[in-house]
């Protein structure tokens, strides 16, 4: 039989640091994000990144959480929550997380992950989740000073970019690079609402239009509507992107070409910026408390 | 071989032209040493008419063009948005705001503007209340002083009470007007603007009733480019003259049989602003299936006046103050007598406040008095004022033995139709009440 | 100690039903604040806001699209439609937005009472002759009541009528004040119950209740942290789960100390001066009231008024308050966010529908109250 393929997965991930030895760590903390799509767990020795996962959610917020851990522990040298000596949990599931001291908004922590990964200069940001959109506007330590945040709306957001994978049969991986091969941009679609997507997308193919020019039109639609949020806060320099979709270049670079601002390239995986935010806070509590 | 004969409009250029010469004296009102005067249609256009130099534009129109011209339309969009303007905002202050802040206009016939035309004198009423909140904030932002004109409630019409304290308030309008632009008010001149403007929307009235013929001599799609001259301008000779001839055209074409659309077959209302970027609908409902759209509260009663013969019979034109030889020889006479006539069902007033005291009773009438078979209720999305009645509409159209639809639009912003699923809802409602498509349906 | 108000406000069916039976009185719904109740207090009528019950009803669909109409006003006229305010022997519409607009004219339809009133309300509370114009409507309303009653409301029942609500409200403000003190003795899940609680009943018992609460209220020792003084600015606030959210569920400390609603502060905030003319004498109250931004043009009344609260009641953060498709508020909370930028005060807007997320809302009052402070 044959196997019915989901448009819709995006790989799975984890990373361990081979320089660092965890034991000869002084603090080792840790921060869980659990979203509405995926689940991430990052840990740190001593304010440095030593491992991280990143997986899907489940139906819980508590199993998806504790499966970001396991798979982030299964290959950490025999790193064990009881080693943790501080966790945060952050993310729309923040405060189911069994094991979490604390909750921090994912807010606060993709603006402090965000500052870790691009590094001070970043003072705009822009987290593509799952399922919600954020703007924040940053101060130099990465403390977010105001955001604004889209509604109730899978427009510009992962899921979105997951269902538009389903309806038209392309790999969401592979969005980005498709959409801009393509003869001329289209208008971007009136709706980007998912649910009218289906007919709206079923409409433009049969009008002759090709896949990729459906993505693009897709993707042009999604940065227009997260650029709404970017112009009301106000875009001020350096610019970053976090989340699922920061690596969506089909979407990133219509948005810079929006804004006229140019994003930062990322180092690491944006997905975890959530995850990372929340262990450094963690490490700095620990810190705190102990003095 | 068509069902009736049919041919275009003789006077269709010459009323883009009026048109497009209208908005070219706004905008070069200044050069020639003239006033700007921005007011919305109905209440706060003809008092200006007191000022030798005013050009006096109406506020909807203008608004309309840069909504009809959907690339410069959704600029303006974007721009409010940026401003924190959200998109549900009534869709005409989101297009004239948009210009303002882009400092950029357009003209009928696309030509761009460098600036976006502000107003000497600016004044709106509370036909909905937003209507006078679009106007604080384009007021506010361009430092234009304002009249914002307060009307309360326009059903049932004849209260004494609004028409006194809406003539109060023309009258205060008209002495700060005169403040700010320090030039004197003179009452002859504005005496002879309202009774054009009479004149004007009676014409309009009788070309309306015209078109309850079978076949409709005139397409609401074509009518809509006929009611610029009233709307920004009832108040001149020429106007007067064009909406007279413009009256024995569609005589004549009535007189002879000539259709709007040689295939008609389904009669259609429709009942509130059109999407303007997507006017093509009206050709497809015509090409398809020979829907065409006879009129609406809106159209019919925008540039004309109307009222219940004998409080709940069909609906009548207003006769007018001059022919009711109403005293009109003093300014406050004329102001009151304007007033009255303007409150009664004229502009949008049907719609006042909320629409559900009245306007679906209209809509009914409409739909008997213009023989509809049908009707096409725009949820229009950029004006909450007319979306929030139109299901009331449609249930008593509906419940009246006429099959009735609502389609979900925007009058200004492109995005917000989907012209695709609109197409389809149409399908599906010819389809339900057996309309024979003309053509064959696309593969 | 506001145990009773809540408990009113609950069970506000339940009070009106047993109203109207101790008392053989008649019982009359409004939408919106502008309906002037001290006329229909004066007639012996117990007046009453219709308010949602933040529940979905598939009754409303017919009349209203739920992509238009504002959620507060589909929800109460949802609540009308599944019988909840079977009681209602009457109901009034003091004009002010297009949503209650209509929620009256589908309910007036569709639910017939045995009395309905749209009474005009001038839109601008600065326009010329607007006092005068709405003393008149009182005077029309005052006749169709009159005539639906059969009797006369004189002069001495107007008093009456004005003496109750002049009451009210100074003894909510009494109580308000008590929130402006740097441990507020008044959470604002408890302030919204207290003033929302007056909206449905009975005045004169309303009275005697707070009279009661503040004999002892200087007394109250409160064992919270008070965190971040929050000002909640917006259209009609009923949502009770989301203030008590924002207090009492959050993982750092808020405090709701003041608001600009119309189910707090600004339908309280002043009294009918009385003068000869009754009904000129109330005209000028709600002439002047501080007000919604519906009838707040040609100039802004509302952003001095916000200043004003926010320096008294010492704000630290704002919540604009918006319902979905509440347009006259979303006209004004642009402006609001740039003046608050401007103070430096942190803004959140939310947008209330039917039914709330409240995790989406936590996390953003909560990260808003993150700002507000050092993590670390």
């Amino acid at each position: 039989m044959e196997e019915k393929k989901e448009y819709f997965r995006w790989v799975e991930s984890t990373y361990v640091n081979p320089d660092i030895d965890w034991k000869k760590a002084e603090v080792v903390s840790a921060g869980i994000d659990v979203g509405s799509v995926s689940s991430q767990m990052v840990v740190m020795c001593d304010g440095q990144i030593y491992a991280y996962s990143n997986t899907r959610s489940g139906s819980s917020s508590p199993n998806s959480a504790k499966n970001a851990m396991e798979l982030c522990l299964k290959d950490a040298n025999g790193l064990t929550l009881d080693n943790i000596h501080y966790l945060i949990g952050t993310g729309y599931g923040r405060v189911n997380i069994p094991f979490a001291q604390k909750a921090i908004t994912e807010i606060s922590c993709h603006g402090i992950g965000a500052n870790f990964m691009y590094g001070p200069t970043v003072k705009t940001l822009l987290d593509m989740g799952g399922q919600d959109c954020k703007a924040l506007r940053l101060n130099e330590k990465g403390k977010c000073l105001n955001f604004l945040m889209n509604d109730k709306c899978a427009a510009g957001t992962g899921r979105g970019m997951e269902v538009i994978a389903e309806i038209l049969k392309v790999p969401v991986t592979e969005i980005g690079d498709r959409s801009f091969d393509i003869d001329e941009e289209p208008p971007p679609v009136s709706s980007t609402c998912v649910v009218f997507a289906k007919s709206e997308a079923t409409g433009l193919l049969k009008d002759g239009w090709s896949k990729n020019k459906v993505l693009a039109a897709y993707c042009a639609a999604m940065a227009g509507r997260v650029v709404d949020l970017l112009n009301r806060i106000e875009v001020e320099k350096d610019f970053a992107i976090t989340g699922g979709i920061a690596k969506n270049k089909g979407v990133a670079k219509r948005i810079e070409k929006l804004i006229g601002v140019e994003a930062l390239v990322p180092k690491m995986d944006t997905q975890i910026a959530g995850a990372l935010g929340a262990a450094i806070y963690a490490n700095a509590l620990y810190k705190k408390a102990k003095k | 071989m068509s069902k009736y004969k049919t041919e275009p409009m003789k006077l269709w250029k010459r009323i883009k032209e009026f048109k497009q010469n209208h908005f070219k004296e706004y905008h070069e009102a200044h050069k020639n040493g003239r006033l700007r005067f921005l007011g919305a249609t109905a209440l706060s256009i003809s008092q200006y008419t007191g000022f030798e130099n005013a050009v006096i534009m109406g506020s909807e129109p203008f608004a309309a063009n840069i909504a009809f011209w959907k690339d410069f339309g959704l600029k303006c969009m974007e721009e409010c948005e940026r401003r924190g303007m959200t998109r549900e905002l009534c869709g005409y202050s989101k297009c004239v705001w948009g210009a303002q802040f882009l400092n950029k206009n357009i003209m009928p016939d696309g030509t761009m503007l460098s600036e976006w035309g502000k107003p000497d004198f600016a004044s709106s009423f509370s036909l909905a209340p937003c209507h006078c909140k679009w106007f604080q904030i384009l007021c506010e932002n361009s430092d234009t002083p304002m009249y914002l004109f307060d009307l309360t409630k326009a059903y049932p019409y004849n209260d004494e009470n609004l028409i006194k304290y809406m003539t109060g308030q023309m009258l205060d309008c008209i002495e700060q007007a005169e403040k700010a632009v320090g030039q004197p008010f003179i009452d002859e001149l504005f005496i002879k603007g309202v009774k054009n403007e009479f004149k004007s929307y009676r014409t309009w009235c009788d070309i309306m009733i015209l078109n309850q013929t079978i076949p409709a001599p005139l397409d609401e799609k074509t009518i809509f480019s006929f009611i610029v001259p009233n709307l920004t301008k009832a108040y001149g000779d020429d106007t007067v003259a064009l909406m007279q001839e413009l009256k024995e055209e569609v005589q004549d074409r009535v007189n002879r049989g000539i259709a709007a659309v040689a295939n008609e077959q389904f009669r259609i209302i429709t009942d509130a602003i059109p999407p303007w970027p997507a006017l093509e609908l009206y050709r497809y409902l015509e090409r398809e299936y020979g829907g065409v759209v006879v009129g609406s509260p809106y159209v019919i009663c925008l540039c004309g006046s109307w009222k219940f013969e004998n409080d709940k019979g069909d609906l009548i034109p207003t006769p007018t103050p001059v022919e009711l030889g109403m005293p009109l020889t003093t300014r406050e006479e004329v102001a009151r007598a304007l007033v009255w006539y303007r409150s009664h069902f004229s502009t949008e007033t049907p719609y006042n406040i909320a629409c559900g005291e009245v306007l679906h009773e209209l809509t009914l009438k409409i739909a008997k008095q213009w023989h509809a078979d049908g009707g096409m209720l725009h949820q229009n999305i950029g004006c909450t004022m007319q979306a929030l009645g139109s299901m009331e509409s449609r249930n008593a159209v509906a419940e009246a033995g006429i099959p009735c639809m609502n389609y979900e639009g925007n009058d200004a912003d492109s995005r917000e139709i989907d012209l695709t699923n609109m197409k389809r809802k149409f399908d599906i409602f010819f389809e339900a009440n057996n309309v024979k498509r003309l053509t064959k349906k696309a593969a | 100690m506001f145990e009773k108000f809540s408990e009113i406000l609950t069970n506000r069916h339940e009070y009106a039903r047993d109203w109207k039976k101790r008392t053989g009185g008649k019982v009359v719904g409004f939408f919106c604040s502008y309906a002037p109740e001290e006329p229909l207090k004066a007639a012996g009528i117990l007046p009453v806001r219709i308010i949602g019950g933040h529940k979905s009803s598939d009754k409303v669909g017919k009349y209203i699209a739920p992509n238009i109409g504002c959620s507060f006003c589909r929800d109460a006229l949802g609540r009308g439609l599944e019988g909840d305010y079977d009681y209602l022997d009457g109901i009034v519409q003091g004009q002010t937005c297009l949503h209650t607009g209509e929620a009256f004219w589908v309910w007036q339809k569709h639910l017939p009472v045995k009395f309905s009133y749209f009474l005009a309300v001038p839109h601008s509370t600065q326009t010329i002759g607007r006092e005068e114009y709405l003393a008149v409507e009182y005077a029309k309303f005052k006749t169709a009541l009159e005539k639906w009653i059969g009797k006369e409301i004189t002069n001495e029942d107007l008093d009456r009528g004005i003496e109750s609500y002049n009451t009210n409200r100074q003894l909510i403000r009494q109580i308000f004040e008590f929130r402006q003190q740097d441990n507020p003795l008044v959470t604002g899940s408890e302030a919204l119950d207290l003033a929302l609680s007056g909206q449905i009943m009975d005045r004169d018992e309303h009275n005697a209740m707070m009279k009661e609460v503040l004999k002892k209220l200087p007394d109250r020792k409160m064992d919270r942290d008070p965190g971040t003084r929050i000002m909640i600015i917006g259209s009609v606030n009923t949502d009770r789960e989301f203030m008590h959210m924002v207090e009492h569920e959050c993982d750092l400390p808020a405090t709701i100390v003041i608001d600009d609603t119309c189910t707090g502060i600004r339908y309280n905030f002043n009294d009918v001066n009385p003068q000869e003319d009754r009904l000129m004498a109330i005209s000028l109250r709600y002439n002047h009231r501080p007000p919604c931004p519906n009838k707040d043009w040609p100039r802004r009344r509302r952003i001095p008024f916000i200043k004003h609260l926010i320096k008294t009641y010492k704000v630290d953060a704002v919540i604009l308050f918006n319902h979905k498709f509440c347009q006259p508020h979303q006209l004004d909370n642009a402006v609001i966010e740039r003046e608050m930028k401007a103070m430096g005060i942190p803004t959140l807007t939310l947008e209330f529908d039917i039914r709330i997320p409240i995790g989406q809302f936590r996390t953003r009052v909560e990260a808003m109250l993150e700002t507000t402070m050092d993590i670390i």
